[in-house]
């Protein structure tokens, strides 16, 4: 099975995006603490990395790249923030693919057959 | 709701649009028809049918638009817009002179598909000189006039549509996005019933995904023939992949593409038949947003 990782903050969404990918078939690994995500990525090796906005909003662009020398997951950033330039910004420091919430299950669902895992 | 209201709108359906109900869709026509009887002041369904047995034919026409079915998403099985993509190119290579192709979506509800396949023609960079034409159909007035304003919700563009695309091809509004007029542009919109013949002709891509199978026997086999009637000799139609059709009549299928039709070319020889007009590409119809390293 594959492995998602969730960095989110909020409890509830954090359980509530974790059901959605176990329904997709994906394990899914709840983080929410900025300090335990690069140890986690190192122990977990996750395939998919749902990254909420507010856990790692300040050093994304920093954040980003030493992730992904520990592991090399998609990685699908999800926020509330739906400006176009704050969208480019994320894209430019790395993640594949851009969730706007709210977000439904479809919406999950076609985020994660976009970066080609479903 | 009873049997008989049921089967009096299942009719109703079934005269207009060619589309089948069936029983165990009495849930369906329950949720989509309160919103009308509510917009109408009507009291009740009772209210609605004998409104409707009064031959009211804008209620009617609301029953028609409300019922059929409008599921759809931007890039709705990709496997069908790589067919697009290799498609034309293979069009391109075999013909140089010809500079004006036509695709036909129709049932395009409010636009995702042909807005799709707008995007798709744009990230092939196609030469100059080319003009590809895309007319889309739908036989509801209110879900037209949607789709002709580019105006899609939050959720509507997060389902199929890459986020680059996004950002490319739509300008942010406060509560939802906006189509840019250079893909607007690419697309013809018109309120038509494929029940009737449409009065383009010669299309090189017909889509018609996943509105046929919901047909009765006799509607498919009508709309097939008026299908047939405008899709250009050498032409492709491509239907929903999941879709079982029992009334192709003068199509045959293409080798190993799913949900792809051509048409019956049993006068021609046998060499000119396109029997192997594309390769299979096992790859992502579009580059990953971020190379990976």
């Amino acid at each position: 099975m594959k492995k998602a990782l969730i960095i989110e903050k909020a409890p509830h969404i954090a359980a509530i995006t974790k059901k959605m990918l176990e329904d997709l078939g994906f394990i899914g690994v709840i983080v929410n603490n900025k300090d335990d995500v690069l140890p986690t990525c190192e122990t977990e090796q996750p395939d998919l990395v749902i990254m909420g906005y507010s856990t790692c909003q300040e050093s994304s662009a920093v954040f980003i790249p030493k992730m992904k020398k520990i592991c090399q997951p998609q990685i699908i950033f999800c926020s509330s923030n739906s400006e176009p330039d704050k969208i480019k910004e994320a894209l430019d420091s790395g993640v594949d693919e851009y969730i706007m919430k709210p977000f439904d299950h479809d919406i999950l669902q076609s985020k994660i057959s976009m970066v080609g895992l479903l | 709701m009873i049997p008989n209201d049921f089967y009096f709108i299942a009719q109703i359906l079934k005269e207009r649009s060619g589309f089948s109900l069936t029983a165990d869709q009495i849930y369906l026509l329950e949720s989509r028809l309160s919103p009308i009887i509510r917009q109408n002041n009507l009291i009740s369904l009772e209210d609605l049918i004998n409104s409707l047995k009064l031959n009211n034919k804008e209620l009617k026409e609301a029953v028609i638009e409300a019922v059929s079915i409008n599921n759809t998403r931007f890039f709705r099985n990709t496997y069908a817009f790589q067919t697009i993509k290799e498609f034309l190119q293979d069009l391109l290579k075999k013909d140089a002179q010809k500079k004006n192709f036509k695709i036909l979506s129709a049932g395009c509800a409010s636009g995702q598909e042909p807005v799709s396949i707008a995007i798709l023609l744009k990230e092939m960079n196609l030469p100059k000189d080319i003009r590809i034409d895309i007319f889309a159909l739908d036989m509801s007035h209110h879900i037209i006039d949607r789709a002709k304003k580019g105006i899609y919700t939050h959720y509507e563009v997060q389902k199929g549509l890459p986020i680059r695309f996004l950002l490319k091809y739509f300008t942010h509004l406060e509560e939802a996005w906006q189509l840019h007029p250079e893909i607007m542009q690419l697309i013809h919109y018109h309120v038509h019933n494929i029940m009737d013949l449409f009065y383009e002709q010669n299309f090189d891509i017909i889509l018609c995904r996943n509105m046929l199978s919901y047909m009765t026997d006799e509607a498919q086999k009508k709309a097939v023939q008026n299908l047939r009637e405008i899709l250009s000799p050498e032409g492709l139609l491509i239907v929903g992949a999941s879709e079982t059709l029992h009334q192709m009549e003068g199509f045959e299928k293409v080798p190993d593409r799913v949900g792809c039709y051509q048409i019956k070319q049993i006068d021609k020889k046998l060499e000119t038949v396109p029997k192997t007009a594309w390769t299979i590409i096992k790859k992502p119809l579009f580059k990953p947003a971020v190379p990976k390293k």
